[in-house]
């Protein structure tokens, strides 16, 4: 496929109303997937311990 | 689709998409915890003390009894600690430990106000020694090392609390405001919600919904990171092995204290051999004093700690969420004390005091036992820390608990 060719593929997929809508809830899942990358680890570690005596 | 809102709709939708994959997500790793917690039990996970969806699993079982305390659970290893003793859950039941040394009641607090209506009816154990009235409050190290984000989090935008307990407890919270610091939004709802002005509650209550975002984020956390450790031990089973036997405790305490006092035989305190060579013999020999020199010493160390009303945040904590706690003190090793100039008058504060806020006040069961202060095998230091002998009458009063038989 022609590098034209695929231009105008996507701008068909891009056109049409329907098509265009799941790529964006997709592109929308992607984002909101990258944010649990980033942040959905969490940190439940605690600093080095003194004991008080109880 | 309308052309001037392109981006809304689809963004809405992956919205929910996403808010149903984390439900499913949700349902799903709490069906696993329920399944595992009894595997994972005696592990003493610290994912089970730094998150709650482990506790709250424990509280589903009706074969479990959770039980937090200090380092009276955990210090002295024998097999007569309770999470050991009831291991092969002997009379139906074995218990959950949360507990950590130097845990004291704002962090015993913090722990349970995150479990919110999970604690409504269930049967609770606090543990703890006397030993953490005698100073003035926990320093910051220790109670920076027990601290968790999701709990404080967690009771601060409490939305089953009264105001006013999460106003007492966000006050102690910002007297360790290293904690709280790399938590924006909490530290800025605690700041508000300790205030006195109306303005400054309004902004306590219009930070509540993001609090309480962040604290759905951090239980979505708690969650995942219990599903790592389940899937990381492929050789969890979802059934233990149950032994049902009736305990002798007579014998039980018979055994118990011989092996304590063979292992207590070299100094006249109920000290374990080890320790009295390696350090308290010497320690000992400078602190002995006539009895009754240092009552007033001991009775201010009393009056001092910031740890009653601690406790109150505590208890009014359970009472609210509808728990159904016995509160469990170990006794002051009297002996020891004795010796170094507190006569049992003075010693007789405590117990006066933690009765009448734990009975009196709050009308909740109260284990203390005093009539073992004098008991020289019971604890196996100054700080109270129970012996072998001294757990059996733990571990028989955890059971007279479980099965409803406490009088």
């Amino acid at each position: 496929m022609s590098i034209k060719r695929s231009m105008h593929f996507f701008t068909e997929i891009y056109t049409n109303p329907w098509a265009r809508m799941i790529l964006m809830v997709l592109y929308y899942l992607a984002i909101l997937a990258g944010l649990v990358i980033l942040y959905g680890k969490g940190n439940f570690s605690t600093p080095s311990f003194i004991y008080q005596g109880f | 689709m309308k052309k001037d809102l392109p981006h809304l709709l689809p963004a809405l939708i992956a919205t929910l998409i996403f808010a149903g994959f984390l439900l499913a997500g949700n349902q799903y790793a709490q069906l696993k915890e329920n399944r595992y917690v009894r595997d994972l039990a005696p592990m003493l996970l610290p994912q089970s003390l730094n998150g709650s969806a482990l506790q709250q699993a424990a509280f589903r079982q009706p074969d479990l009894l959770p039980v937090y305390g200090s380092s009276e659970m955990i210090l002295e290893q024998s097999p007569y600690l309770a999470y050991i003793f009831f291991k092969t859950y002997p009379t139906g039941f074995t218990v959950f430990e949360i507990a950590r040394k130097a845990a004291t009641s704002i962090c015993m607090a913090e722990e349970l106000a995150a479990l919110g209506p999970e604690l409504r009816g269930k049967k609770v154990v606090i543990s703890f020694t006397p030993s953490m009235f005698n100073v003035g409050e926990v320093s910051l190290p220790s109670y920076e090392e027990n601290y968790s984000q999701l709990h404080g989090d967690a009771l601060i935008f409490n939305p089953y609390l009264s105001f006013n307990v999460k106003q007492q407890a966000a006050r102690r919270m910002l007297d360790y405001p290293k904690t709280l610091r790399k938590d924006p939004i909490l530290n800025f709802a605690a700041t508000n919600l300790s205030g006195s002005s109306t303005i400054q509650h309004a902004l306590y209550y219009m930070a509540f919904p993001l609090g309480q975002l962040e604290t759905l984020i951090i239980r979505l956390q708690d969650h995942w990171k219990v599903m790592n450790i389940i899937w990381s031990n492929p050789t969890l089973k979802p059934k233990v092995v149950k032994k049902p036997v009736t305990i002798q405790w007579n014998a039980a305490i018979a055994q118990a204290e011989a092996e304590q006092a063979l292992r207590s035989n070299n100094n006249p305190y109920g000290i374990e051999n080890p320790k009295w060579t390696g350090s308290l013999k010497q320690s000992m020999a400078k602190a002995i004093a006539p009895s009754g020199s240092r009552d007033t010493q001991f009775i201010k160390s009393l009056d001092d700690s910031k740890e009653w009303s601690d406790l109150e945040i505590l208890l009014e904590i359970l009472k609210e969420t509808g728990a159904q706690p016995l509160i469990m003190s170990r006794p002051i090793d009297g002996p020891i004390w004795q010796a170094t100039g507190v006569s049992q008058k003075a010693r007789q504060v405590y117990y006066d005091r933690l009765s009448n806020i734990v009975v009196n006040t709050y009308g909740m069961p109260l284990i203390d036992f005093e009539n073992h202060d004098g008991d020289k095998y019971f604890s196996i230091d100054s700080a109270s820390h129970t012996s072998r002998l001294g757990w059996v009458y733990v571990d028989q009063t955890l059971d007279a608990f479980f099965h409803g038989n406490l009088h």
